[in-house]
């Protein structure tokens, strides 16, 4: 079996997944300049970890954190329209537009003028219940003569 | 808004500690770790969630430090950049060697790859290679195939120190 890559290797040091296969950590037991590279990879990697932390600075103190200016500026801004102006901006328009659009309704509603020929139609209309059996309406027959006097009446 | 001071006690340090790490005089880095924790806190104004806190921290604080340095690439020369170093140390005690020592590490790091020298930077902070990779953007396989690759160009540059620290 080939040796371990530096990187397979470094994944190891660093116990990290995906780490050695079964097969490859058997190698790496029985091979002497795997386990070489292992410890020097080792010392390398903590060394340069060392090194670069070296050239890192502490803060001499934690600050006091200061809200941003741009937080506290804008706060008042937010604050200058009251709630009711607020309201007031949206029911103003919201009216008007309501009104603009209910207007033409009304108008139809007062040209709307029925004769009295239809108002007669339709009471006639609604007099006979087309729901209602046909002999449950009465009907009455007159037979009147020349004179207008009723010489015969019935029903059904 | 007590969450977020928590955080920001707990946090402070390290995010200094990684800021220093790239090329940035003392003000500059102060300056960054504000605007990190701002942003942060902005966050939290806003009522957005922030569910891992030392993630997001050093991201955000990569991303700034990132564009910080190649901003002043651009607009500076290079001597001017070798003059933005932290002058606490030398005031304490005037140690040519420690400069000396810095100057090495700093200008090693810099024949990275600018991943390459994220992922190591990060690496020497403690990350875990999950870690790294959510806050660097590099994929978590890629993370070990970065790190040995830097760790390998380093190992001639920083030679001397290392069998320094072998002796000790
Ligand atoms: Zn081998």
């Amino acid at each position: 079996m080939k040796c371990l890559t530096n990187e397979q290797i470094q994944r190891f040091i660093d116990r990290e997944m995906p780490s050695l296969q079964p097969e490859q950590f058997q190698h790496f037991i029985s091979c002497p300049s795997c386990r070489a590279l292992y410890n020097e990879q080792k010392l390398l990697a903590q060394s340069i970890k060392k090194q670069i932390n070296s050239v890192a600075k502490l803060p001499e103190r934690i600050p006091e954190f200061q809200i941003p200016a741009s937080i506290t500026h804008t706060a008042p801004r937010v604050k200058r329209f009251p709630l009711w102006a607020k309201m007031a901006a949206l029911l103003i328009p919201a009216c008007f537009v309501w009104k603009m659009t209910m207007k033409p309704d009304k108008l139809n509603e007062k040209e709307f003028k029925p004769t009295a020929e239809s108002i007669r139609m339709y009471e006639m209309c609604n007099s006979v219940d087309a729901n209602t059996a046909f002999q449950e309406n009465m009907i009455i027959t007159t037979v009147t003569d020349a004179n207008g006097k009723v010489v015969k009446c019935g029903t059904n | 808004m007590e969450q977020f001071n928590d955080i920001y006690k707990q946090h402070y340090t390290s995010i200094y500690r990684l800021v220093s790490k790239f090329r940035l005089n003392s003000h500059e880095a102060e300056d960054i770790v504000q605007d990190v924790f701002v942003k942060l806190y902005l966050q939290f104004n806003s009522g957005n969630q922030v569910q891992y806190p030392k993630t997001w921290l050093y991201k955000v604080a990569v991303n700034v430090c990132i564009n910080t340095v190649s901003r002043r690439k651009e607009t500076e020369s290079i001597e001017s950049v070798s003059q933005l170093e932290f002058g606490t140390s030398d005031s304490l005690e005037t140690n040519i060697d420690q400069n000396e020592r810095e100057e090495i590490i700093r200008s090693a790091l810099l024949k990275l790859k600018e991943h390459e020298r994220l992922v190591v930077i990060l690496y020497s902070e403690g990350l875990s290679y999950k870690e790294i990779a959510e806050v660097s953007g590099i994929k978590f396989t890629s993370v070990s195939q970065n790190l040995s690759r830097a760790l390998e160009k380093l190992r001639p540059l920083l030679k001397k120190h290392y069998y320094e620290m072998l002796n000790q």
